[in-house]
C-alpha cells in the first residue's frame, strides 16, 4: 500500500478509539466519553442614546419575538417605611392604571390585541420592567410601553382596587405556614423598623395616595436611574431610531434617594420564634446573615459550593441526605444563601417541613449538619461533585437571549469586570475543601441563630426550649 | 416500642452500608443536570431532566438502566417522605385539602376521584410488592414515550436510543378496568374546614379529548379567563368581588371524561356565596347570548402568540409534547388542536354551555373557617 493510504487506514482505525461514540452500550457512566460542549454564548452590544441612556442590544432571529427590558437602579429598600409595599403597588398600577393619554381599559385592550405583555417588578435593590411583543408589533408596543413608563395615569378606581387587593393579600398571608415563617425571620434578624425586616401593614396600604404613587414613580423611573436592553428579532438600524423617539424626551428629575440606616442585626443568644398553628407538619427555618456582596469579593465561589453541599443541590446535599433520604423526616428540605445583596448583608437559612412530632428532632439534625460543615472539611468526592456540577451546568445561564442580555446589564450595574463570566468556571475549579470549610466557619454562624417554627406544640415530642429561648408570636402582629 | 424502633434503626444503619447514597442523582448532578425530577398526574408519570447537549449518552445509559434494572432501595424511608409530601401539599395547604375533597365528591366511582398523593391510611398500606407489581403491569416499552427537545440530531440520536433502549423486552401492559362515572343527577356541595380565608371551586362533568365539545370548552375557558380583558377578570376581579376568578378545562386529567372548573378567592367583605353567584351569572350569560366574533378573535390571537412563545423553552416544549402523547395519543394533537380551536363557532359555545353547565351536573367545594358555623 502507498504511504498515504496506510496513514489513512491507520487514522480510520484509531477514530473509534477516540470515543466520539462508544460502539457498544456502556454499562457504567465512567466508561462514557463526551465530545466537548460547543458553547459560544453571544455577547450583547452596548450603545448610548443621545441623552446618555445606555442600551444593550442582542439580536436573535430564531422566533418573531422582541423583548425590551428596563433596569431600574433602585428598589424597595428605599420605600418610605410608613408605606411598605408602595413600590410594587406603584409598579402594578403603572400597568393597570392607564396613562395620561390612555384609559386603563385602552391599555389592556391595546396590549391584548397584540398579545403583548408588560410586566414591572421591583425587588429590594433594583427593578425590571419588561415589554414582550411579537416582531410585527414592535412600534406600537414600544409606544405604549414608553407611555406607561414615562407618564402613568394612576387612575383612581384602579388605585382603590389594587389597595383592596393588597389588603386581601394581607388577610391571606397567614394561610400558608411558610409565608408566616419567611416574614418573621427577617423581621427579627434585621429589626422590623428596618426596610430589610419590615412588612406591609393594612394602615400603611390604606394611606397610599396618588401623591405617594407619583413620588415613587419619580424616584424610580428617572432616565439617570435606568438602563435598556433589547433582545430578539429586531434590526439595530430600525430599533435605535424608535428608542430615540420614545426615550430621549424624558426629563430627569434628579431625585436623590435617602441614605439608609444600618440594620441592627440580631446578636443575642439563639432564639426560637414560635407561631402556634394547628398543623400536623411543622415549618422550620433557621439561619442568620450571609454576606454583603461586592464585585471584588472572592469568597463567593467557595460560598456557592458550600451552600450547594449544605442544602441547595436538591438530591445530593447533606441536609437532603440526613433529613429526607436517610430518615424520611421531610419531603421539602434544603438551604438558601443570599449572595445578591449589595447594600446590606443578605441572609441564609436552612428549612424543612417535618411531621409535627419530630419538630425538635429535625431541627437538631439540621443544626448538626451545619455544625458538621464547620467542624470538618468536606470530602474530596463531595467537592468534586459540586465543582463539576457548577461547571457543567454553567451553560444553563445562557439558554435565552433576554436572560443573557439581562445578566450582562445587571453585572455591569453592579460593577463587575467584563471577563467575570469567562473566568467563573475557572474560579469554581480552584476552590478547595479548606476554602469551603473556611466559608462554613465564617458565614454559618450558630451563636445568634434565629429559628422560626410554625406548628402545633401539642404534637411536639420534645419541647422547643431545648433549641433556644422561645418567643411566642401572634402572626397577626 | 422504643426498643423496636431502636432495633429498626440499627438494622437500617447496617443495611445502609450496602447503599451508595444517591449515586444515580450524583451522576446527573456531576454532569451538569438541572430540573431533575419526576411528576405524577392522574394520567401519566413524567421523568425529566435537562442536560448539556453533549451528555445525551449519559441520559440514555442512566434512563435505560433505570428501566431495565430498577431497585426500590430504601422504599420505606421514601414512603415516609411521601407522607411528608402529603402533609405539605394537602394537610397543611387549604387549596390542596379542598382539591382532594372536591374531587372525591365529584367522582364517586371513577379513579379521578382518588387523591394522587394518597390518603395517609393508603400510603401506609403501600409496600414493595405492590410497587413492583405496578411496575410490571405498566412500565413496558409500548406504554412509554421518550421526548427529547433541544440540540439533538435524529441521525445520531435514534441509533443511540436503539442501542440503549432497544433491548428492553416488549411486554403487553396490563389493562386496568376503570369504571365509568355515572351521570351526577343532582348538585353536590361540600364545605372543607380550614384555618384559612375562603376559596371556591365549582366543577361540571364533561367529555374529554377527542370529543368535539372539548375544543369548545377550551374556547370557553379562553373567553372567560385568558388575559385581563377576559370576562371573569373584568366582571369579577376588576369589580372587586374576588382577588382571583378563573376557569380551567380538563381537571384532574384528560384521558377520561373530566371536569370544567371555575374557581376563585373572594375579597372581603364579599363572601364565597357572592363569588359563586357572580360565576353563575357568567355561565347564564354564555347560555343566553351568543359570543361576539371579536371575543373569539381575541382568544385565537392570544392562543397563536402563546404557541410562538412556547417554542422558547426546551422543557416547556417537552412537557407539551409529552402531555399530548399521553392524553391524546399523539404529539400531533398540539397542532391539530390549534386547527380545531379556530373552527369553534358562537353556536357551539351556547350549545355546550346549555348542555353541560347545569345545576344537576355541578359540584361545589368551599373552604370555611372552623368557627364559621
Amino acid at each position: 500500500m502507498r504511504p498515504k493510504k496506510i496513514l489513512h487506514a491507520l487514522i480510520l482505525s484509531i477514530l473509534p478509539l477516540l470515543g466520539v461514540f462508544t460502539s457498544a452500550a456502556a454499562t457504567t457512566p465512567d466508561a462514557l466519553r463526551f465530545s466537548p460542549l460547543r458553547f459560544n454564548p453571544p455577547q450583547p452590544e452596548k450603545q448610548k442614546l443621545s441623552n446618555g441612556l445606555e442600551v444593550y442590544l442582542l439580536e436573535d432571529h430564531e422566533l418573531p419575538l422582541i423583548t425590551v427590558d428596563v433596569l431600574v437602579k433602585s428598589g424597595t429598600l428605599y420605600e418610605p417605611q410608613d408605606r411598605v409595599g408602595l413600590y410594587q403597588i406603584m409598579a402594578d398600577l403603572m400597568r393597570t392604571g392607564g396613562t395620561t393619554t390612555r384609559s386603563p381599559q385602552k391599555v389592556d385592550e391595546e396590549l391584548e390585541s397584540m398579545a403583548a405583555d408588560v410586566d414591572i417588578t421591583i425587588g429590594r435593590e433594583y427593578g425590571i420592567a419588561t415589554l414582550d411583543v411579537l416582531t410585527e408589533d414592535i412600534e406600537q408596543g414600544l409606544e405604549i410601553f414608553a407611555d406607561i413608563l414615562k407618564t402613568p395615569g394612576f387612575e383612581q378606581g384602579r388605585i382603590d382596587l389594587r389597595k383592596k387587593q393588597e389588603l386581601e393579600g394581607i388577610r391571606r398571608r397567614n394561610d400558608d405556614p411558610f409565608d408566616i415563617g419567611i416574614r418573621f425571620f427577617p423581621a427579627y434578624l434585621y429589626g422590623r423598623e428596618h426596610p430589610l425586616g419590615s412588612y406591609a401593614e393594612a394602615a400603611g396600604i390604606q394611606n397610599i395616595t396618588v401623591a405617594d404613587l407619583l413620588r415613587a414613580h419619580a424616584a424610580l423611573f428617572n432616565p439617570d436611574n435606568l438602563v435598556l436592553a433589547v433582545t430578539g428579532d429586531f434590526d439595530e438600524d430600525r430599533i435605535i431610531p424608535l428608542l430615540e423617539r420614545h426615550f430621549t424626551d424624558w426629563k430627569s428629575r434628579h431625585i436623590r434617594q435617602p441614605d439608609l440606616p444600618e440594620p441592627d442585626i440580631y446578636s443575642g443568644k439563639p432564639l426560637v420564634l414560635f407561631i402556634q398553628k394547628d398543623l400536623n407538619q411543622s415549618t422550620i427555618l433557621l439561619g442568620h446573615i450571609s454576606l454583603k456582596r461586592t464585585p471584588g469579593n472572592t469568597d463567593i465561589f467557595a460560598l456557592r459550593i458550600m451552600n450547594e453541599i449544605l442544602g441547595e443541590s436538591s438530591f445530593t446535599s447533606r441536609l437532603y441526605r440526613e433529613v429526607r433520604d436517610k430518615r424520611g423526616l421531610a419531603y421539602s428540605v434544603g438551604s438558601y444563601f443570599d449572595t445578591s445583596s449589595y447594600a446590606f448583608p443578605g441572609d441564609w437559612f436552612a428549612f424543612a417541613q417535618t411531621r409535627a412530632e419530630k419538630t425538635v428532632e429535625t431541627a437538631s439534625i439540621m443544626i448538626g449538619v451545619i455544625e458538621g460543615m464547620k467542624r470538618e472539611r468536606v470530602s474530596g468526592e463531595e467537592l468534586e461533585l459540586i465543582r463539576d456540577s457548577l461547571t457543567n451546568s454553567f451553560v444553563f445561564g445562557f439558554t435565552d437571549s433576554s436572560a443573557i442580555a439581562r445578566q450582562r446589564m445587571i453585572l455591569d450595574f453592579r460593577g463587575y469586570p467584563h471577563d467575570y463570566l469567562e473566568n467563573y468556571t475557572e474560579r469554581i475549579g480552584e476552590v478547595t475543601a479548606g476554602d469551603v470549610q473556611k466559608m462554613a466557619k465564617k458565614y454559618l454562624s450558630l451563636d445568634h441563630l434565629i429559628i422560626v417554627v410554625v406548628g402545633n406544640e401539642a404534637y411536639f415530642e420534645e419541647p422547643l426550649n431545648t433549641l433556644g429561648q422561645v418567643i411566642p408570636i401572634d402572626p397577626d402582629d | 416500642m422504643a426498643e423496636l424502633e431502636g432495633r429498626l434503626q440499627e438494622l437500617q444503619e447496617e443495611a445502609s452500608r450496602f447503599i451508595v447514597r444517591n449515586e444515580y442523582e450524583a451522576w446527573y448532578t456531576r454532569h451538569g443536570a438541572q430540573g431533575f425530577n419526576a411528576a405524577t398526574s392522574k394520567d401519566y408519570t413524567l421523568y425529566m431532566v435537562e442536560l448539556p447537549s453533549n451528555k445525551i449518552e449519559l441520559w440514555a445509559l442512566l434512563e435505560s438502566d433505570r428501566l431495565k434494572n430498577y431497585v426500590l432501595r430504601d422504599f420505606y424511608t421514601e414512603r415516609q417522605a411521601v407522607l411528608e409530601e402529603r402533609r405539605l401539599r394537602v394537610d397543611t395547604n387549604p387549596f390542596g385539602m379542598l382539591g382532594e375533597r372536591f374531587l372525591s365528591t365529584a367522582f364517586q366511582v371513577h379513579p379521578y376521584g382518588v387523591s394522587i398523593i394518597g390518603l395517609p391510611s393508603d400510603i401506609n398500606l403501600l409496600n414493595k410488592e405492590k410497587a413492583n407489581r405496578f411496575y410490571q403491569d405498566h412500565y413496558t416499552p409500548e406504554n412509554g414515550v421518550i421526548i427529547l427537545v433541544g440540540d439533538v440530531n435524529p441521525d445520531e440520536t435514534i441509533p443511540l436510543l436503539e442501542k440503549y433502549f432497544g433491548n428492553i423486552p416488549a411486554r403487553k401492559p396490563t389493562e386496568t378496568a376503570i369504571s365509568k362515572e355515572p351521570a351526577q343527577r343532582g348538585e353536590r356541595r361540600i364545605e372543607v374546614e380550614f384555618d384559612a380565608e375562603p376559596y371556591v371551586m365549582i366543577g361540571y362533568h364533561k367529555p374529554t379529548i377527542p370529543h368535539k365539545d372539548n375544543y369548545v370548552f377550551d374556547m370557553i375557558s379562553g373567553i372567560l379567563s385568558f388575559g385581563r380583558t377576559s370576562r371573569l377578570y373584568k366582571n369579577i376581579v376588576e369589580k372587586g368581588i374576588a382577588i382571583s376568578a378563573y376557569s380551567y378545562n380538563g381537571h384532574p386529567g384528560e384521558r377520561h371524561d373530566n371536569l370544567f372548573i371555575f374557581a376563585g378567592a373572594p375579597r372581603t367583605p364579599h363572601t364565597a356565596g357572592e363569588l359563586e353567584e357572580a360565576l353563575y351569572e357568567e355561565i347564564e350569560r354564555l347560555k343566553r347570548e351568543p359570543v361576539e366574533r371579536e371575543e373569539f378573535d381575541r382568544v385565537l390571537n392570544l392562543v397563536d402568540a402563546s404557541f410562538v412563545r412556547a417554542l422558547q423553552s426546551n422543557s416547556g416544549m417537552a412537557y407539551w409534547l409529552a402531555s399530548s402523547e399521553a392524553t391524546a395519543g399523539s404529539w400531533r394533537y398540539m397542532l391539530s388542536w390549534r386547527e380545531q380551536i379556530h373552527r369553534v363557532q358562537p353556536e357551539d359555545v351556547m350549545r355546550v354551555a346549555r348542555t353541560y353547565l347545569s345545576e344537576d351536573n355541578r359540584t361545589i367545594g368551599v373552604i370555611v373557617k372552623p368557627d364559621n358555623r
